[in-house]
């Protein structure tokens, strides 16, 4: 598991070819069965033991970027009717006023009471809020987290925290660490899939949150644009004037010929990386489309997803797990639809509405589905946000609508699945869901909890570089055990 | 209500380590009651509870606490918590967490509840003794009788005088290049000081790369261009050992050497020709295309860097003038605007503060623009250096000033702003520089007056000017950092690695150099050599470290080759690895400057046509849309001022290669030219390609392994591509094809 035996592991795979003497047909012919991978099972994506025995295998993450309202979603906050239309300041300090978005000021804001009516659901009474009817009927399945904090009100930097444990671009993301720390078990896909809807957005934490960082580039996410109508990933098909077999020769003697580069000028982890990349990208072109046909799935089950952009998304999310793709993000958040419900545009009611309205039947079906075919079990789902909303509407005296600001104190994110007790409530935000107040989960906490669930020690999983040792939670992070099952 | 809220903030604190956060009083003590006494008595008293002090206080204070909380500890850049024991001022006045003792009041003192390990905990590492803290208790409880002199310390100066210490700040040493006994390998100065860190680490440099290699590496380091197998043959042809020399200033001399090194200037100047304020009509900058253009022209004409400088910031020259400046002065304007609908106020304050943020990195290397909302955490910058550089900057961030629908005015004249909040206008400034990079008491004034005596109305220049007169001056000024940050940028792109490997933060949060003294000598031999940037590339091109071979030992030795002791293979940049592939196919068109070529919108997808292959230099850059081919290849941002490119290796560019109609339609090309120029026979055929793709003959078992492939007859449809253009293709996806060793 450790740094060295990996080294070890691609200088055998070099020392094993150079070995053969090179004679060119030995070579070729070791080399042109068609299935036949040169970088073989020892490479650094061949699947890996847990370090013990793991509850989920696959990790769906679901992220909703912009921050959700914990207020308008599971967080239920009666109290905020109370002291409706009182000043923030009147409730607050002015230190604590000063934390949120800085280019901001909520010195005359007022406290806002939720705008959506909340109910208990299923046996275990969690509160869920009107714009999610669907997901209500699946909450015995849930485990919510009320307590999350981030360390940043910023978008940019709150998405990294969440994806990498780090506030600045250059660190690992969670799935690259996944799969450096299990492999993959599909040698034929990337171990990392983020599936997006659309444009990106360039001031949040942009390809920085998927990047391998400074593990090596094999453990990079492969970021999937579903635009409309054109395939999945670009560069998919195959030319019509190369036919498989061509290909296939083609590709052996490529990996030939950068073996034979290898063998004489050494290497670096890159390069090897990019011969593995060759190898994978190959399998991926009759994989892959077939993984991302959501056409092949039954007419009930697409139904069943909602037959949307961001439903066929979470129908590829799970036709990937079943497939063995370690981990895969659904990025909900594309230009003008993230979750920042500030008193533009629509306003907190219009945004949460309408994006409830497209995630909730998406997530409930990912949820039911999973279940219906025995993969919940080893399947951890997550749904995260970069932090929540304020308590308190933001000064924007220029709009009529109602907004909330960024809010890193206290805010709700739920998991499902691989080894989570479905129904738990953990941690909570005080009476006005300002701050979390009790069991306060930190990212940190929740990466070193998703980890565990898949049999990797937090502490245990590092790599040096720039000579120390580094993880994923840094030097933090606690496994909350209420969530285990 | 707040109570609560107040212990829920504080236990996060906590739990994000920050040690001061607010605090609960929780304990109240019952104090000894002073008896009142006659005025001689009162002196007597007064005495005793001087002597109470001496004894029992200080020597505590001294030994346990002046070590992070006093004027020495500041002066030391080691002061905790902005909070100084060493006076009466300091302890009353107290640091981040609110006053440290409130006289008379040990209930309300956080001295004594830090004492007893209580919320903070002080000393952290140990409790003191009881009879100690309760001596504290005491001596509040008396009033915090304390005879030491009671003056407030200014603690900005010690902050700036500490500051000044970090080793970016700092004049320039200008080192002697050491000169060691067994040193035979050394070609230059350069060498001198890799040779002497390698001694001190125990490391051999490796042997010089093959005259092939070299020429492979230096046409890529120069133009970013492979040279073509005559000018190879030319060059192993020569024995002569001047001949590296030679082809060096050949090189520097090429037109394509401003291509080359503009690009890596652009991805500095977050060079875009578009708004970048929304996807959907991201409006376009038909003239930005003019400040690529004149920053290629500077380079090929080796215009002094200093000078380079100014004419972007101010758009006049230190000592010349130019008629590039016009164009280069588009640098301040090049970054991003806020879309249409949005407050004049937030429009303009986005505008000022690209300027500053770009300026503080792409020049110094210092992250200014973190002081937008508070002081610089890390850096000595205030956030009112901050907005007076805004003030430098602000009649150039124009906007239609409509008053907002709200009435709040719009800002007309430079301020400081409460927490980056234009809502808060909190004081007016006028225009200033960043202090902790002036020397000798020298203050922004200095180089916002005209020195000129005859200026007889006004002995003010335009601050942007004067911006570029403190920027550059080495004496007084930033110079000395803005020639560091600059070499350290030359040498990152030749090597893959700079010095200082955050070439965009020299602070405290970014990288120490590897070799401080050779980034002092270079930055100021280029400073020697009138800021001539061909003179640090020709040392760099024409020294034994730049001239090392790659070495297969990278795991064992030095992995990131911190210590130069080979030259570690690195991969080109996406504009370099696409005119590497039209210059082979030999599609590559030389015609140089001019309007961008267009690379299309979601709504009109590009569509590729012969003219458009150039150097990608001259593709089109608007914000939202990015060449399909340089896409792949990790290119630069255009939003924020770059140091350093990514390099990402995913399937995604793997099946690029396979599949991209571009790549194919360039193999056809690369085959028709080889049947060209080689015949028909396929032995002349790899032999010609590998010279033309990697600028070397093909090893015995290379030529095989080709002969084989070329020799298998098609397995399908004859309108299938030939076998020549498919294992043309092969080599194109090479791994050394794209990176340079």
């Amino acid at each position: 598991m450790n740094q060295l035996d990996r080294n070890s592991l691609l200088l055998n795979r070099r020392q094993c070819l150079g070995g053969l003497g090179l004679g060119s047909v030995a070579l070729a012919s070791l080399l042109s069965e068609p299935t036949h991978s040169i970088a073989g099972d020892r490479s650094a994506l061949a699947a890996k033991p847990a370090h013990f025995v793991p509850r989920a295998k696959n990790v769906i993450f679901l992220f909703m970027m912009g921050g959700a309202s914990h207020l308008e979603t599971f967080d239920n906050k009666p109290a905020l009717h109370k002291y409706s239309g009182k000043f923030a300041h009147e409730l607050f300090s002015k230190e604590e006023l000063l934390g949120f978005n800085p280019e901001k000021d909520f010195s005359k804001s007022k406290i806002l009471p939720p705008v959506f009516p909340f109910k208990q659901h299923g046996e275990c009474g969690h509160w869920v809020s009107d714009i999610f009817p669907h997901l209500s009927t699946v909450v015995d399945d849930i485990a919510m987290i009320k307590s999350m904090y981030a360390a940043s009100p910023i978008h940019s930097i709150g998405q990294l925290l969440m994806h990498t444990g780090y506030n600045r671009p250059g660190f690992p993301s969670m799935g690259s660490w996944v799969n450096y720390g299990l492999g993959s078990e599909n040698r034929n896909m990337p171990g990392f899939v983020v599936l997006r809807d659309g444009h990106s957005d360039n001031s949040s934490g942009g390809t920085a949150m998927y990047h391998s960082g400074f593990l090596p580039g094999t453990y990079q996410a492969t970021v999937v644009e579903a635009k409309g109508g054109q395939p999945p990933i670009e560069h998919l098909k195959r030319p019509d004037r190369i036919s498989a077999g061509q290909q296939r020769r083609q590709l052996d003697l490529l990996s030939t010929l950068n073996q034979l580069h290898r063998d004489q000028h050494g290497t670096q982890p890159e390069l090897d990386a990019r011969i593995d990349a060759f190898e994978t990208a190959f399998q991926m072109q009759s994989a892959a489309p077939q993984l991302f046909d959501v056409g092949l799935e039954s007419a009930t089950t697409r139904k069943l997803y909602g037959e949307t952009s961001f439903g066929d998304s979470c129908l590829r999310a799970r036709r990937l797990v079943e497939n063995g793709v370690r981990f895969v993000e659904v990025f909900d958040g594309t230009s003008g639809r993230r979750w920042d419900a500030h008193g533009n545009r629509g306003g907190l009611v219009g945004n949460h509405r309408s994006n409830g309205a497209r995630t909730d039947r998406a997530i409930a079906a990912l949820i039911t589905d999973l279940k219906s075919r025995g993969l919940l079990d080893e399947t951890l789902v997550v749904w995260a946000t970069e932090f929540g909303r304020t308590p308190f509407e933001e000064e924007r005296a220029t709009r009529g609508k109602l907004g909330r600001g960024h809010h890193h104190y206290g805010f709700t994110m739920w998991m499902a699945g691989g080894g989570v007790k479905g129904g738990v409530s953990y941690g909570e935000t005080d009476e006005l869901g300002m701050h979390a107040v009790k069991n306060p989960v930190s990212h940190h906490d929740l990466h070193a909890t998703i980890l565990h669930l898949l049999g990797l020690d937090h502490k245990r999983l590092t790599y040096r570089h720039n000579g120390r040792q580094f993880r994923l939670t840094d030097v933090e992070g606690q496994v909350v055990r209420e969530l285990l099952s | 209500m707040k109570t609560l809220n107040h212990r829920a903030s504080q236990k996060l604190f906590f739990r994000a380590t920050i040690r001061f956060g607010l605090i609960v009083m929780l304990f109240v003590f019952f104090l000894p009651l002073v008896p009142k006494a006659h005025s001689a008595e009162k002196d007597k008293e007064k005495s005793r509870e001087i002597e109470f002090f001496e004894s029992k206080i200080r020597p505590v204070l001294v030994e346990k606490c002046h070590s992070c909380h006093s004027q020495d500890a500041a002066k030391r850049r080691k002061l905790k918590g902005k909070l100084l024991v060493d006076s009466r001022a300091g302890l009353l006045a107290g640091g981040e967490s609110g006053p440290a003792i409130v006289a008379g009041e040990p209930g309300k003192s956080l001295l004594l509840e830090a004492l007893r390990h209580e919320s903070i905990q002080m000393p952290p590492k140990e409790k003191l003794p009881k009879r100690i803290i309760d001596d504290f208790a005491k001596w509040i409880a008396m009033g915090a009788p304390d005879p030491r002199d009671g003056k407030k310390v200014d603690l900005r100066s010690l902050d700036l005088e500490a500051g000044r210490k970090h080793w970016a700040f700092q004049p320039l040493s200008n080192p002697l290049p050491p000169r060691l006994p067994n040193d035979n390998w050394s070609r230059n100065e350069i060498d001198r000081f890799v040779w002497a860190k390698l001694v001190s680490k125990k490391l051999k440099p490796s042997p010089a790369a093959d005259r092939r290699t070299f020429i492979r590496r230096a046409n890529f380091a120069v133009l970013g261009l492979p040279p073509t197998p005559q000018q190879v043959k030319e060059f192993i042809a020569q024995s002569s050992d001047s001949a590296h020399e030679a082809l060096i200033d050949d090189l520097l001399k090429q037109p394509q050497y401003g291509e080359r090194w503009a690009r890596h200037w652009l991805d500095v100047a977050r060079f875009g020709e578009s708004e970048g304020s929304n996807p959907e009509e991201d409006r376009i900058r038909r003239n930005a295309y003019k400040f690529r253009d004149a920053v290629i022209k500077s380079l090929n004409e080796d215009m002094s860097y200093n000078e380079f400088v100014a004419y972007q910031l101010s758009g006049r020259g230190i000592e010349n003038n130019s008629p590039l400046a016009a164009d280069l002065s588009q640098f301040v304007d090049l970054g991003t605007r806020l879309q249409r609908n949005t407050h004049p106020n937030d429009k303009k304050f986005h505008i000022l503060d690209d300027m500053v943020a770009t300026m503080g990195n792409a020049f110094l290397g210092v992250t200014i623009g973190c002081a937008r909302c508070h002081d610089h955490k890390i850096d000595p910058i205030s956030s009112e250096e901050y907005y007076r550089l805004t003030a430098v900057f602000f009649d150039r961030a124009n906007v239609s000033d409509k008053v907002g629908a709200n009435n709040i005015p719009t800002i007309s004249e430079p301020h400081v702003l409460g927490g980056g909040s234009w809502q808060r206008p909190l004081k007016k400034v006028d225009p200033g520089f960043v202090e902790v990079l002036m020397r000798n008491n020298y203050r922004s004034e200095h180089w916002l007056e005209s020195d000129k005596e005859n200026d007889s109305k006004s002995n003010k220049l335009p601050p942007r000017e004067s911006l570029a007169h403190w920027i550059t001056d080495v004496e007084k000024g930033a110079g000395a950092l803005l020639s560091r940050v600059i070499v350290n940028r030359i040498w990152q792109h030749h090597f893959g690695r700079g010095l200082v490997t955050t070439p965009n933060d020299f602070g405290n949060l970014g990288a120490r150099p590897s070799h401080p003294e050779l980034l002092d000598w270079l930055a100021t031999e280029l400073i020697r050599q009138d800021w001539k940037l061909k003179s640090i590339h020709r040392l760099i091109l024409t020294s034994a470290t730049f001239r090392q071979a790659s070495s297969d030992r990278w795991a064992e030795v030095d992995r990131d080759n911190e210590w130069m002791w080979h030259y570690r293979s690195h991969r080109l940049e996406a504009e370099s690895i696409r005119d590497n592939i039209l210059s082979v196919s030999g599609a590559l068109r030389n015609s140089m400057y001019g309007p961008s070529i267009q690379i299309g919108t979601s709504r009109q997808p590009y569509v590729e046509k012969p003219e458009h292959w150039r150097r990608s230099i001259y593709l089109s850059a608007p914000r939202f849309e990015t060449h399909p081919v340089l896409r792949i290849f990790d290119p630069a941002g255009t939003i924020k001022s770059q140091g350093k490119r990514t390099v990402s290796t995913t399937p995604s560019s793997a099946l690029f290669m396979f599949n991209a109609s571009f790549l194919w339609g360039q193999a056809e090309l690369l085959a028709k030219r080889v049947r060209d120029e080689a015949g028909d026979s396929p032995a002349k055929q790899i032999e010609l390609l590998y010279e033309i793709t990697l600028s070397r003959p093909p090893s015995s078992a290379e030529r095989d392994l080709g002969l084989e492939f070329l020799s298998t007859p098609d397995d399908s449809a004859e309108n299938n591509r030939s076998p020549l253009i498919q294992y043309c293709h092969t080599l194109m996806c090479l791994n050394e094809f794209i990176y340079v060793r």
